[in-house]
C-alpha cells in the first residue's frame, strides 16, 4: 500500500477542518456585505429625512418663542459613571440652541465616545427627556441629568 | 499491597523523591492556571467591561436596522471588531483570559472547589447530552435579544439582564437596577458556582456569537486521534467546556483557549499546531508504518506547536491588552490619542 490508513485520517481530518473555517468565514463574509449595502441605502435615506425634519423645524422656530424661558448661557452638573458630569446649555428664543460637556474627565473613554451623541440628540428633540445610550447608562444619565439642572435654571431664571 | 501503601507515602528518610509524570503534569496545568488567573485579575482590573461594551454594539445595529439609520463606527462597534478579529486569529482567547464575566464565574467556581476539598459535597455532574442540549441555548439567548432589539421592545427587558446587576456592583451604585437583575445575577452566579463556565456555555449571547467566528488553524487546540491511547479521555475531562479537542468538529467552537486538555495529555498529543513533515511521512510510508508508536512522547518529523508556554500566552495578553486599548476600552491607562501626540508625526 503506497498511502497508509493514518495518512488518509489526517487528510479528511484538515478537509473537515478547512470546511468548517471556510463555512464560517463565507458567513461572517455574507453578513459583512449585507450590512454594508445596508449602510449605503439608509445614509442616503436619512440625509434626506433630516434635511425635510430641519426645515419643519426652522419655520416653526420663526413663527413662536420655545418653551425655556429664560434666553442665556445655563450650567448644571450630575453623577456620571466616575464622577461629576458639567454640561453647559445655550438657550435662545425659548430653545434649547447648543449643548456642550464642559467636564467629564472621570468617565471611560469608550463609554463617554458613545455617550457624546447625546448633546446632539437633546438639541434634536428640544427635552433632555430621551433614551439613554444602551450600554453606557451611568454616562448618559450623568449628561443628561447635568443638562437638565442647566435648563431648570433657565426655567427659573438664574442667569449666570 | 503493603508496597503500594509504603510508595504513596515514601519515609522522611527518603530524600527528595523525582516527582511522577501524573505530578509533574499536575503541576504544570497549576502553573497555568495561576498565570491564567493573573491576567484574569489584570483584565479586571483594567478592563472590566469589555463584554458588555462589545454586545452593545451587537444590539446597536439591529436596533439601527429596524430604524432604518445606518451603523456607525461607534466606540462599541470598534471594540466589537476588534475582539471578533483578535478572536479570528487567536481564537476565543477573551472568554478564557480577559472577560470580566468569566472571571468572576472562575473565581465563584473555584472557590467552590476547594469547598469540596475539604468538605464531603458531592460534584454535581451534568450528563452530556444535557451539556449539549444547554449549550445550544446561548444561540436562543442571542437570537432573542437580537430579534427584541430588532422589534425595539427590547427596552422593556434590558433592565433584567444580569449583566445590568454585575456593573452596578462594579459602580458601586445599585440605585435605579432592577431586584429582577440581581436575582437573576445570583441565578447565573448558583450555576457559575456548581459548573465552571457555566454561564459562557450555556447563556453568554457574545460567547454564542464567537463560537460562530472562523479561527485560523494555528489557534485551535487539536489532538493528532490515530496517537490516542485508547479510552483515555484526559483532555475532555480537562476541559472547562466540556469539549473533545477535535478541531473537526463544530463543536470546537466553544473553546476557550485555555489550554488544559494540552497539559492534562500524558502523551503531549494536544497541540496548537502538529504537522508531519512530508519527509518524514513518506519515511513512515516506506516503513509500512501507519501511526507513529503511541506511547513516544516526541514524534520524529513532525513539527509541534504546543501553544501553552508561559510566553505565548503573555504575548497574546499584551496583544490583546493592545488592542483593547486602541479601540479605548481600557481604564488607567492614558488614552491613544494623547500617546500619539507625544509622537513627532508629521500630520
Amino acid at each position: 500500500m503506497a498511502i497508509e490508513r493514518g495518512h488518509v485520517i489526517h487528510m479528511q481530518v484538515l478537509f473537515e477542518r478547512f470546511r468548517i473555517f471556510a463555512s464560517k468565514a463565507l458567513n461572517v463574509v455574507l453578513v459583512a456585505v449585507v450590512l454594508l449595502f445596508f449602510n449605503s441605502w439608509a445614509t442616503k435615506a436619512v440625509a434626506h429625512d433630516e434635511a425635510v425634519a430641519e426645515q419643519i423645524a426652522a419655520a416653526e422656530r420663526a413663527a413662536n418663542r420655545g418653551p425655556y424661558a429664560t434666553d442665556g448661557t445655563f450650567t448644571g452638573s450630575a453623577q456620571g459613571y466616575g464622577g461629576q458630569v458639567a454640561m453647559q446649555v445655550v438657550v435662545k428664543d425659548g430653545y434649547i440652541e447648543s449643548v456642550e460637556i464642559l467636564d467629564a474627565s472621570h468617565e471611560d473613554q469608550a463609554w463617554l465616545d458613545m455617550a457624546v451623541v447625546l448633546p446632539d440628540r437633546i438639541v434634536q428633540a428640544q427635552t433632555t427627556a430621551i433614551d439613554v445610550v444602551s450600554g453606557a447608562t451611568y454616562t448618559s444619565v450623568g449628561i443628561l441629568n447635568g443638562a437638565t439642572e442647566a435648563l431648570q435654571k433657565s426655567m427659573a431664571g438664574e442667569v449666570e | 499491597m503493603m508496597d503500594r501503601a509504603q510508595k504513596a507515602q515514601p519515609s522522611r528518610g527518603e530524600g527528595r523523591r523525582k516527582p511522577s509524570a501524573a505530578e509533574r503534569r499536575r503541576r504544570t496545568q497549576l502553573g497555568h492556571r495561576w498565570l491564567r488567573y493573573g491576567i484574569q485579575v489584570a483584565f479586571f482590573v483594567l478592563a472590566p467591561a469589555v463584554f458588555s461594551g462589545a454586545f452593545s454594539a451587537v444590539k446597536y445595529c439591529f436596533a439601527q436596522i429596524a430604524a432604518g439609520e445606518p451603523l456607525e463606527a461607534t466606540a462599541f462597534v470598534v471594540l466589537l471588531l476588534a475582539v471578533l478579529g483578535f478572536t479570528i486569529v487567536f481564537g476565543r482567547f477573551f472568554c478564557g483570559y480577559a472577560c470580566a464575566f468569566g472571571t468572576l464565574g472562575d473565581v465563584l467556581h473555584d472557590a467552590f472547589e476547594f469547598l469540596r476539598s475539604k468538605t464531603p459535597i458531592p460534584r454535581i455532574v451534568f450528563p452530556a447530552a444535557l451539556v449539549k442540549a444547554l449549550s445550544l441555548l446561548k444561540y436562543l439567548v442571542l437570537a432573542g435579544i437580537c430579534l427584541a432589539c430588532f422589534t425595539g421592545t427590547w427596552g422593556a427587558y434590558a433592565g433584567y439582564s444580569p449583566w445590568v446587576a454585575f456593573a452596578a456592583i462594579l459602580s458601586g451604585s445599585l440605585d435605579g437596577v432592577d431586584t429582577v437583575a440581581f436575582a437573576l445575577l445570583a441565578a447565573v452566579a448558583v450555576g457559575m458556582v456548581v459548573r465552571e463556565r457555566f454561564f459562557c456555555q450555556f447563556l453568554c449571547p457574545l460567547g454564542a456569537l464567537f463560537s460562530l467566528m472562523p479561527v485560523l488553524g494555528f489557534s485551535e487546540f487539536t489532538r493528532t486521534r490515530g496517537h490516542c491511547a485508547r479510552n483515555c479521555g484526559k483532555c475532555h475531562d480537562a476541559c472547562p467546556v466540556s469539549i473533545w479537542p477535535d478541531a473537526d468538529s463544530l463543536r470546537h467552537g466553544e473553546c476557550i483557549e485555555c489550554g488544559r486538555c494540552a497539559d492534562a495529555c500524558p502523551m503531549a498529543n494536544v497541540n496548537l499546531v502538529a504537522l508531519e513533515r512530508p519527509a518524514a511521512r513518506d519515511k513512515h510510508a516506506s516503513e509500512q508504518d501507519a501511526a507513529p508508536h503511541p506511547l513516544r512522547k516526541t514524534r520524529e518529523g513532525w513539527l509541534l506547536f504546543r501553544g501553552t508556554h508561559f510566553a505565548y500566552t503573555l504575548v497574546r495578553a499584551a496583544l490583546l491588552l493592545g488592542v483593547l486599548w486602541a479601540a479605548g476600552s481600557t481604564r488607567y491607562l492614558p488614552p491613544l490619542a494623547d500617546i500619539l501626540a507625544l509622537l513627532p508625526l508629521p500630520f
